[in-house]
C-alpha cells in the first residue's frame, strides 16, 4: 500500500507553484500577444497546473509506472476525439 | 514434471502479477477510484471537445473578458478577477485536502479533521461563488437559448459545462462531509487504514483538475 | 496483502428470499438476473422485428389481429408508418443495449469472472448489485416509453438530431425520446458500475498462480470489453445530456439554424447535427466491440474445450483482442462517410477501419487452427461457437466492403448494411450468448440441458439466420434503402416483394424456433439431469467448485491455486485428455511453502 511519505513542505511548494502559474495565466491575456502565442501559453499553463495536481496532490508520480500508464494512456483517445472534432469544425462547411 | 516448470511457478507466485496480490501496489478501492476518474474525464472531455467544435464553427463567439467582469462589492469592471479568485479558492481547497490526507496517514485525527473542514469550507465558498456567477450571468440576460453577446451556444455551453462541474463539486462536498464524520467517529482508526480519506481526496483533486481546464478553455482562451 | 484478498469472503448468515434472489450480492445470482432480464428483452425485441417483417412482407394489407395486438399503433389493422419507425428504433435499442450488452457482459462478466479467476465474489459486491438494479430501472423507463401518448422513440437507435430533438418532427420525438434518453443515461450508470467492478476484480482478485497470461480467454475478453465500456459510455452520456437539453430546454447544441417545420422557422441557432454523429459513434463503435468481444472470448474457450485441443495461439488471441479494442476507438468516422466529411479525414478512417481486418483475421485463423484435427464434440455449445465463426466471417467480409469510403457511399443506408451488422454484431453475439448458456448452464443451475433440443435449436437458428439476412445483401447492392416503411413506391424496390415475403417467413420460423430453447432452458432448470462437478471435462477453475452449483463464496474450502495456463487439452502429461488449471501434479510441496 502506498504511503504519503512526503509531508507539508512539498505540498506548500506545489501550492505556491500553482498560485504562481495561475497568476501567470491570468496576466498573459491583457498583454496583447499574438493569438497563437497567447493560446499556447495559456494551454501550457493549464497543462503545468494539471500536471502538478495529478503528480503531487493525487500522488500519481509516486505510484508504480504500470499504474501511471494505465491511467494516462487512455487519455490519448480523448485527444483523438478533440482533434477530429476541431479538424471537422474548421474544414467542413456547416 | 520438469524442474523448469517448478521454478517458473515459484517465480510466478512471487511476482506482483502472479495472483493473490495487488499488481499496481494499490488496493482495488483506490484503483477503482482512479479508473472512475478516467471515465469521468471522458465525460468532461467530450463536453470540452464539443465546446471546441462550437468555438471554431461559430462566427461570433463573445469575448469572455467583456462578459465576466462583475465582482461583488466592487463598483468598477474587473474582467475575469472573480473567476480567477474562484480558481484560487479551489486550488487552496485541493491543497488542504492533500494536507488532510497526509495528516490522516500520520494518524493525526485532529489535523485531518481540521484540514477536511477547511476543504469543505473552500468547496462551499466555491459553490457559492458559482451561484453568484450564474446569478449575475442570468441577470445580464443569458439563458440556455440566448444571450446578449453573441451565439446562443455561448451561454448554453457555459451553463452545461459549469453546471456539470458544479454537480461534481456538490457531490464532492457530500462525500467529504461523510468522510469527515467517519474520521470524527474513528471509523478509519478502527479499520486500521485511512485509505478512504485518500480516495475521496483523489476525487476532490480531480474536481479541481477539471476546473483548471474549464477555466482555461472556457474563460481564458 | 493476504487481507486484501480475503475481502468478500462469505459471511455465513441466514439468507432471506429478498437477500438471496432479489437484492443479492452474490455475483452468480446477479449474473442470472442479468440473463433472465435480457432474455425477456430479447423476446420483446424479437416480437418487434416480427411486426416490422410482417409490414414489409404484406404492406397495406389489413390484418385485424394486428390492431388487437398493437391497439392504436395499428388502427384498421395496418401498422402506421410512424409506429413502424418506432418499432424499428426500439428493436435496435433493445437488442443493442438491453440484450447484447447487458445479456453478454452483464451475464457472463458477473457469473464467470470470480469463478474463473478464483475469487469468492466481485471486488465490490454492493455496487455490483446496484449495477443490476440500475439496469432494471433503465429497463422500466424504456418499457414505459411504449405507453406514452406519442409512442416510443422513432428516430432510429442512433437517435440522430434534428429528427430526434424536435418534438414536432415525428411523434416519437416527444415524450418517448425523452424517456429513451433518460433510460440510456441510467443504463450508462449501470454499465459504469459493472465495468469498474470487472476491471478491478480481474486485476486484484486473482487467486495465487493465476497470472494474467493464465486467465481463460473469456475473462480476457470481458476484461477488455469492460475497459471499452468504461471509456466509451461516458462520451455517450455527454451527448445524451446535450440532446436532452436540446429536446426539452430548447438549446441548440445539435440543431442548426434555419430549420422549418410546417412552414414555420424554428428558433434554433448555431448547432451541429454532425457533432452528435461524432459523439454517438465515438461511443457507438467501441460499443460494437463491447458486444462482440465477450462473444468472441466465449467462442474461443468453447472451441478449445470441445475440440479437446489447447487454444491455438493464446497470446495472439489476447493481442488481437487488445488490438481490436484500441482500433475500435479510432474508426468511428466510418459511420459518417456520407455526411460530407473532409475526404482526408475520411481516408484516415478508412485506413484504421481496414486495419481491424488484421486482428479479426488472426482470431478466425486461430479458431480454425484450433479446430483442425481436433477431437470434435458437437455439443450445442460447440455448434453455436462454430456457427459464430461462420457468421463472423460472413459479416466480417462485408465489413471490408463497408469500411471503404468509395464503396460505402454506394451501400450506405441500404439493406447491405442491415445484413452486415446483423451477421457480425447481432447474430454472432447472440450465438456467443447461446454458446455460453449451453456451456455454463450446468454450473448455473446444477443440471444439464437437453442435447437433442439444443442441436435442433442450433440448426434451425443457424440456417434461419442465413435465410433471413443473406438475401438482404442482394437487395442492398441494388440500392434498397433501410428503415423504409414499405417498398411499394419504386419499381426497383417492388421487384423484391417476393424476397421480402420469403425473409419474413424465415424470420417467423427462426423466431418460433427459439421456443425450443426456452422450453429447454426453463425445463432443464427443474427437470434436467443432475450435473456433475465438471461435466465437460473442462480445465478452468469454475469446474473445481465443491458443489456442481456453487453457493455464495464459490469454494467451501480454500480457493484452489493455479499451476498452469487455461485450455490444456490432450497434452502429454496427465492421465486424462485434460489438465485442470488447479492440478498440482508435479508441483507437490509448493503449496506449503507459500
Amino acid at each position: 500500500m502506498s504511503k504519503q511519505e512526503h509531508g507539508k513542505k512539498v505540498y506548500i511548494k506545489v501550492w505556491l507553484w500553482l498560485l504562481a502559474i495561475t497568476i501567470v495565466g491570468f496576466i498573459v491575456s491583457p498583454l496583447g500577444l499574438p493569438g497563437w502565442l497567447h493560446n499556447s501559453l495559456i494551454i501550457l499553463v493549464a497543462l503545468m497546473k494539471g500536471g502538478l495536481i495529478v503528480a503531487y496532490f493525487m500522488h500519481l508520480k509516486f505510484e508504480k509506472i504500470s499504474l501511471i500508464y494505465s491511467i494516462l494512456l487512455p487519455l490519448i483517445l480523448l485527444i483523438a476525439l478533440a482533434v477530429a472534432l476541431l479538424y471537422e469544425g474548421t474544414t467542413r462547411f456547416l | 514434471m520438469n524442474h523448469d516448470a517448478v521454478l517458473e511457478q515459484k517465480k510466478i507466485m512471487e511476482s506482483e502479477w502472479g495472483g493473490g496480490k495487488a499488481p499496481f501496489g494499490v488496493s482495488w478501492r483506490k484503483y477503482m477510484m482512479w479508473i472512475f476518474i478516467v471515465s469521468d474525464a471522458f465525460t468532461f472531455g467530450a463536453f470540452l471537445a464539443a465546446y471546441g467544435l462550437f468555438r471554431v464553427t461559430s462566427e461570433a463567439w463573445p469575448n469572455t473578458y467583456e462578459v465576466f467582469t462583475a465582482f461583488p462589492l466592487i463598483p468598477f469592471e474587473a474582467p475575469m478577477l472573480f473567476v480567477a479568485m474562484m480558481t484560487f479558492i479551489l486550488i487552496c481547497s485541493s491543497f488542504t485536502m492533500a494536507l488532510a490526507v497526509s495528516a490522516s496517514y500520520k494518524n493525526d485525527r485532529a489535523n485531518a479533521l481540521k484540514f477536511l473542514g477547511l476543504t469543505i469550507l473552500g468547496g462551499s465558498i466555491f459553490l457559492l461563488c458559482q451561484v453568484y456567477e450564474w446569478y449575475h450571468f442570468i441577470h445580464d440576460g443569458a439563458s440556455l437559448t440566448g444571450n446578449p453577446w453573441g451565439t446562443p451556444l455561448f451561454s448554453a455551453s457555459f451553463f452545461m459545462i459549469t453546471g456539470f462541474h458544479g454537480l461534481h463539486v456538490l457531490s464532492g462536498l457530500i462525500l467529504l462531509t461523510i468522510t469527515a464524520l467517519k474520521v470524527k467517529r474513528g471509523f478509519y482508526e478502527r479499520r486500521g487504514s485511512y485509505e478512504g480519506v485518500e480516495i475521496v481526496g483523489l476525487y476532490w483533486h480531480f474536481v479541481d483538475l477539471v476546473w483548471v481546464f474549464v477555466f482555461t478553455f472556457f474563460y481564458l482562451l | 496483502m493476504a487481507s486484501e484478498h480475503a475481502v468478500g469472503t462469505v459471511e455465513h448468515h441466514k439468507e432471506t428470499f429478498i437477500s438471496k434472489y432479489v437484492f443479492s450480492y452474490d455475483h452468480k445470482m446477479i449474473g442470472k438476473q442479468y440473463m433472465i432480464t435480457a432474455l425477456v428483452w430479447a423476446l420483446i425485441g424479437m416480437a418487434l422485428s416480427w411486426i416490422m417483417r410482417i409490414q414489409l412482407a404484406y404492406p397495406a394489407e389489413q390484418m385485424p389481429w394486428l390492431e388487437t395486438v398493437l391497439g392504436r399503433y395499428a388502427e384498421g389493422g395496418i401498422l402506421a408508418p410512424e409506429y413502424y419507425l418506432a418499432m424499428m428504433t426500439m428493436h435496435g435499442t433493445i437488442m443493442v443495449f438491453f440484450v447484447l450488452t447487458a445479456g453478454l457482459i452483464g451475464t457472463f462478466g458477473n457469473f464467470l469472472i470470480p469463478l474463473q479467476i478464483g475469487a469468492r465474489d466481485m471486488a465490490f459486491p454492493f455496487i455490483n448489485m446496484l449495477s443490476y438494479w440500475t439496469f432494471f430501472l433503465a429497463s422500466v423507463i424504456m418499457l414505459l416509453s411504449f405507453f406514452v401518448e406519442s409512442g416510443p422513440a422513432a428516430a432510429g437507435w442512433t437517435v440522430y438530431p434534428p429528427l430526434s430533438a424536435i418534438a414536432a418532427a415525428i411523434p416519437g420525438s416527444g415524450a418517448g425520446q425523452t424517456l429513451w434518453l433518460l433510460s440510456i443515461g441510467v443504463f450508462i450508470v449501470s454499465s459504469l458500475f459493472g465495468s469498474l467492478n470487472y476491471i478491478v476484480t480481474v486485476l486484484n482478485m486473482r487467486t495465487k498462480g493465476m497470472t494474467m497470461g493464465r486467465m481463460p480467454l473469456t475473462v480476457w475478453a470481458i476484461f477488455i470489453a469492460a475497459i471499452l465500456g468504461l471509456l466509451a459510455f461516458p462520451v455517450l452520456l455527454s451527448g445524451a445530456i446535450m440532446l436532452l437539453l436540446d429536446k426539452n430546454l430548447a438549446t441548440s447544441f445539435f440543431i442548426p439554424a434555419g430549420l422549418y417545420i410546417g412552414g414555420e422557422l424554428l428558433s434554433y441557432e448555431g448547432g451541429s447535427p454532425i457533432l452528435w454523429q461524432h459523439i454517438f459513434w465515438f461511443f457507438g463503435h467501441p460499443e460494437v466491440y463491447i458486444v462482440a468481444l465477450p462473444a468472441l472470448g466465449i467462442c474461443s474457450e468453447v472451441i478449445a474445450t470441445y475440440a479437446r485441443k489447447p487454444l491455438f495461439g493464446y497470446k495472439a488471441m489476447v493481442a488481437s483482442l487488445l488490438a481490436i479494442a484500441f482500433l475500435s476507438f479510432i474508426v468511428w468516422g466510418h459511420h459518417m462517410f456520407v455526411s460530407g466529411m473532409n475526404p482526408f479525414l475520411g481516408s484516415v478512417f478508412v485506413l484504421t477501419t481496414i486495419l481491424i481486418a488484421v486482428p479479426s483475421a488472426v482470431k478466425v485463423f486461430n479458431w480454425l487452427a484450433t479446430l483442425w484435427r481436433g477431437k470434435l464434440h458437437f455439443t450445442p455449445a460447440m455448434l453455436f461457437a462454430i456457427g459464430l465463426v461462420s457468421l463472423f466471417i460472413t459479416g466480417g467480409l462485408t465489413g471490408i466492403f463497408l469500411g471503404n469510403a468509395p464503396i460505402d457511399i454506394q451501400l450506405h443506408d441500404t439493406y447491405f448494411v442491415v445484413a452486415h451488422f446483423h451477421f457480425v454484431m447481432g447474430a454472432a453475439a447472440l450465438f456467443g450468448i447461446f454458446a455460453g448458456i449451453y456451456h455454463w448452464f450446468p454450473k448455473m443451475y446444477g443440471r444439464m440441458m437437453n442435447n437433442t433440443m439444443g442441436k435442433l435449436h442450433f440448426w434451425l437458428t443457424f440456417i434461419g439466420i442465413y435465410l433471413i439476412f443473406f438475401p438482404m445483401h442482394f437487395m442492398g447492392t441494388t440500392g434498397v434503402p433501410r428503415r423504409y416503411y414499405a417498398f411499394t413506391e419504386f419499381e426497383y424496390t417492388m421487384q423484391y416483394g417476393g424476397m421480402n415475403e420469403f425473409i419474413t417467413i424465415a424470420a417467423l420460423i427462426t423466431g418460433a424456433a427459439q421456443i425450443i430453447f426456452l422450453i429447454n432452458f426453463f425445463g432443464s432448470m427443474y427437470l434436467g439431469k443432475k450435473a456433475e462437478r465438471n461435466p465437460w471435462n473442462a480445465t478452468s477453475l469454475e469446474w473445481t467448485t465443491d458443489d456442481p452449483m456453487p453457493g455464495h463464496g464459490n469454494w467451501k474450502g480454500e480457493i484452489p491455486m493455479v499451476y498452469r495456463g487455461p485450455h490444456q487439452f490432450s497434452t502429454p502429461e496427465g492421465k486424462e485428455d485434460y489438465v485442470m488449471q488447479s492440478d498440482n501434479t508435479g508441483f507437490e510441496g509448493l503449496e506449503r511453502e507459500n
